[in-house]
C-alpha cells in the first residue's frame, strides 16, 4: 500500500477505511511541563493565548511522533466563556470550572449569547487551528473538540445539582440539554470553519455515576443529532468503564470513541465490531505517568492485537509524564506493524525444517 | 579573563539549534555571563514564534529514564527540572536536565549538581560530562528522587551545609543520632534512653527503610539500618534524616504531589 501521509492515514481510520499503519491519535490532551518548556508556552497561558496553544499543541507530532494534533487541552473553554467561574491554575496543573458556584438552576436562565462564540477563550482555540492549518497544511490531521452537553451541564448547573435534577425531572433536564447543545454544535462548527479535521466530543456521562440506560434515555439521540449537525468525523469520548453503553454509542454514527484504560479491548471490539472505531485505553496515571516504556509497549500491543483502529492514550494525559513513555507510543505501532509484516511475509516451513 | 562556557545538557538543544543549516530565520543571540573573575559566553538562537511549528522538531532527548521532575522550579522562573537515569555498563547515571531556554536554566542546573554532590555524595560520571552516579554504582533510586526534590526547594547559590547524623527529635524529646559501623551498616540511638525515644528509633529505621530501601537490624537493643550495597552514604543519610523522622507526612506529601496535573473526569473535580 501507498505510505500515507498522518492526516491521511488518521481520516482514513475514522472513515472505517484502509490505513498503510495504525494510526498514533490524541483526541485529547498530550502537553507535558517539559514540552512547555520545549516550545516556550506553558500553562494557563497556552490554555489562553491561541499561538501558544498551537506551539504547545504541535509537539504532539513534532516531538512525539504521533498523526494528529490536538490544541484544546483542557474541557473549560466555552465554560469560560459563558460565564462560570474559572480556576486557571498554574503550569503544573488543569484548569478547572468552580462546579461549587453554578451559574443556572433552571432551563429558564440558560442564555447563550449571540456572540459568544468572540470571547477570547473561544477565539483562541480557532486561532490555534487556524495557525496549526496554515503551518502544517495537509501533513497532521488537526482535532478540535466541543464540549457535549452533559459535561456542559454539570459545568453550568454544578455536578451534584444536574444528577439530581436527571433523577427528579427527567423533562427538565432533556430541556436543559436541548437548550445547551446549541453550544456544542456552534463551538463545534467555528472549528470546522478554522480548518479542523475532526472533532473531539467529550460528554462526561462517566461509567462511575451514569449507568448504559442513562445514556440511552438522555444522549443517544442528542449525539446522532450532532452527527448530523456537525459535518465533519465525531470522536465521542467519555471516562469510565462504558462497555453497558458501547453498543448503544456505536449505535449513534460518531466516526469514534475514544475509551477508557477500565475496558478491555477485546471486550470493546467485540461489542462495537465495525460500527465505530475504537481509540485511547493507554493506561494514564499507572502506565504513561508512573511506568517505563515497556509497559506503555504491552498496552500498545494489546489494542493492536485486538485490532483496534487508532491507538492513544485514554483521557488527557498528566502533565508530567515522561516523554520517553509518550514517544514509545508510535515506536510500538511501528514495530508491531514491522513484526506483523516480517510475519505475513515469512516463507513457510519446509519439511526438513520442521 | 574570557572563556568558553562548558558543555551542559541544558544548553544542548540550544546547540542543535544554532546547526548552520538551520537558520531560516530568527536570530542568533549570545549571551553574556559573569561569574567572578570569568566571562562566560552562549550562543542562543532564537527562532521566530512562527518557525516553533514547523522547524523545531525532534528536539527531545534520549535522556534514559527521567525518574523524577519538578515541575515548576520556583527559584528559576517556573521551569521544569527533570532527573533521568541512564545504564552505563550496568552503572546507573543520572542527569538533571531541563528544556526550558531561560537564561537561568543552566546555572539552575549547575547550582543542582553540586548540590548533589555536596548533599547526596554524587561524584561525577568519569567518561561522561554532565552525568552524576554513585560512587558504589547503585541506584538507590527512592532516596535520591525524594533528595532530588528537596534540593530543587532551596534557593540557587544558597550555602550548602554538610548533612549531619543526628538531629534534635520533638516526639523523642532528645536528639537521635546514627553511628557508622562501616560496609553501609548504621547503628541509630537516642541521647536518652526512654520509652518515647526507644520508640522513635524503631520510627526512625523504618523511616530510613521506606525513604532509602534500607534494610532495618534485628536486634531490638541496638537497632541498626543498612544499605544492601554495603557502602557508607553519610550525606545521604544526614540529608534525608528529618524526612525519614516525618516519613507520614512525607508520604502524604509525595501522594499530594503525585495527583496534580492528572486530570479527573468532572465528576470527580470540585
Amino acid at each position: 500500500m501507498k505510505p500515507m501521509t498522518s492526516r491521511q492515514r488518521v481520516l482514513a481510520a475514522l472513515h472505517n477505511d484502509e490505513v498503510d499503519r495504525t494510526p498514533v491519535c490524541n483526541p485529547t490532551s498530550v502537553a507535558t511541563v517539559e514540552l512547555m518548556d520545549l516550545v516556550d508556552a506553558s500553562f494557563p497561558e497556552a490554555n489562553r493565548d491561541g499561538e501558544k496553544m498551537a506551539r504547545l499543541a504541535a509537539t504532539s507530532y513534532t516531538e512525539l511522533g504521533f498523526d494528529s494534533i490536538m490544541p484544546v487541552f483542557s474541557i473549560i473553554q466555552e465554560s469560560s466563556a459563558l460565564g462560570c467561574d474559572m480556576q486557571w491554575e498554574q503550569k503544573d496543573n488543569w484548569p478547572t470550572v468552580r462546579m461549587a458556584s453554578p451559574i443556572w438552576s433552571t432551563p429558564e436562565d440558560i442564555h447563550i449569547p449571540s456572540d459568544w462564540l468572540l470571547h477570547p477563550d473561544v477565539q483562541c482555540v480557532l486561532d490555534a487551528i487556524r495557525i496549526l492549518r496554515r503551518e502544517f497544511k495537509d501533513e497532521v490531521a488537526i482535532i478540535g473538540k466541543t464540549m457535549g452537553p452533559w459535561t456542559l451541564g454539570y459545568h453550568f448547573f454544578g455536578v451534584e445539582k444536574f444528577l439530581l435534577m436527571s433523577y427528579d425531572d427527567p423533562g427538565q433536564t432533556k430541556k436543559c440539554l436541548d437548550l445547551m447543545k446549541k453550544v456544542t454544535i456552534d463551538f463545534g462548527r467555528a472549528q470546522i470553519d478554522a480548518g479542523a479535521d475532526a472533532l473531539t466530543l467529550p460528554d462526561h456521562a462517566t461509567g462511575d455515576l451514569v449507568s448504559g440506560d442513562y445514556y440511552r434515555r438522555y444522549l443517544r439521540d442528542l449525539h446522532c443529532e450532532f452527527v448530523n449537525d456537525i459535518p465533519i468525523p465525531l470522536i465521542l469520548h467519555i471516562c469510565g468503564r462504558t462497555l453497558d453503553r458501547m453498543d448503544y454509542i456505536a449505535e449513534t454514527g460518531m466516526s469514534a470513541f475514544h475509551y477508557d484504560s477500565k475496558n478491555e479491548p477485546f471486550e470493546s471490539m467485540d461489542i462495537v465490531k465495525d460500527r465505530i472505531a475504537l481509540v485511547g485505553n493507554i493506561n494514564n496515571p499507572e502506565t504513561l505517568y508512573s511506568k517505563t516504556p515497556e509497559f506503555v509497549r504491552e498496552e500498545v500491543y494489546s489494542n493492536l492485537d485486538a485490532h483496534i483502529p487508532l491507538i492513544g492514550p485514554e483521557c488527557a494525559i498528566p502533565l508530567q509524564t515522561p516523554i520517553e513513555n509518550l514517544k514509545e507510543i508510535p515506536k510500538a505501532v511501528a514495530d508491531w506493524h514491522k513484526d506483523k509484516d516480517r510475519l505475513s511475509t515469512k516463507a513457510p516451513l519446509t519439511d526438513q525444517q520442521t | 579573563m574570557i572563556k568558553r562556557r562548558p558543555f551542559t545538557t541544558a544548553s544542548l538543544w540550544l546547540s542543535i539549534l544554532v546547526h548552520p543549516n538551520h537558520t531560516p530565520s530568527g536570530e542568533l543571540l549570545t549571551r553574556r555571563h559573569l561569574d567572578g573573575d570569568h566571562t562566560w559566553y552562549d550562543n542562543v538562537y532564537i527562532v521566530s514564534p512562527v518557525h516553533w511549528l514547523t522547524e523545531k522538531r525532534g528536539k527531545t532527548l534520549d535522556l534514559g529514564l527521567r525518574i523524577e521532575i519538578q515541575p515548576m522550579d520556583t527559584h528559576c522562573h517556573n521551569i521544569s527540572l527533570g532527573l533521568y537515569q541512564k545504564e552505563i555498563n550496568r552503572i546507573p547515571h543520572f542527569l538533571v536536565h531541563t528544556y526550558s531556554s531561560h537564561p537561568m536554566a543552566t546555572e539552575r542546573i549547575q547550582f543542582i549538581c553540586r548540590a548533589l554532590r555536596e548533599q547526596v555524595g554524587l561524584v561525577d560520571a568519569p567518561d561522561l560530562p554532565g552525568w552524576l552516579l554513585f560512587p558504589c554504582g547503585s541506584t538507590h533510586r527512592r532516596a535520591l528522587r525524594r533528595s532530588f526534590l528537596d534540593l530543587c526547594k532551596l534557593e540557587t547559590n544558597a550555602a550548602l551545609q554538610m548533612p549531619v547524623l543526628s538531629a534534635h527529635d520533638k516526639k523523642a524529646e532528645c536528639p537521635l543520632s546514627l553511628t557508622p559501623q562501616g560496609d553501609g551498616l548504621y547503628a541509630i540511638h537516642a541521647a536518652t534512653v526512654t520509652d518515647k525515644s526507644i520508640r522513635r528509633v524503631s520510627a526512625l529505621a523504618r523511616g530510613y527503610a521506606k525513604l532509602c530501601d534500607m534494610d532495618v537490624g534485628p536486634s531490638e537493643s541496638n537497632v541498626t539500618v543498612s544499605f544492601p550495597c554495603k557502602t557508607d552514604h553519610h550525606a545521604l543519610l544526614g540529608l534525608l534524616m528529618y524526612r525519614a523522622q516525618n516519613i507520614r507526612a512525607t508520604m502524604q506529601e509525595q501522594e499530594v504531589s503525585k495527583g496534580r496535573g492528572v486530570l479527573s473526569a468532572p465528576t470527580n473535580q470540585d
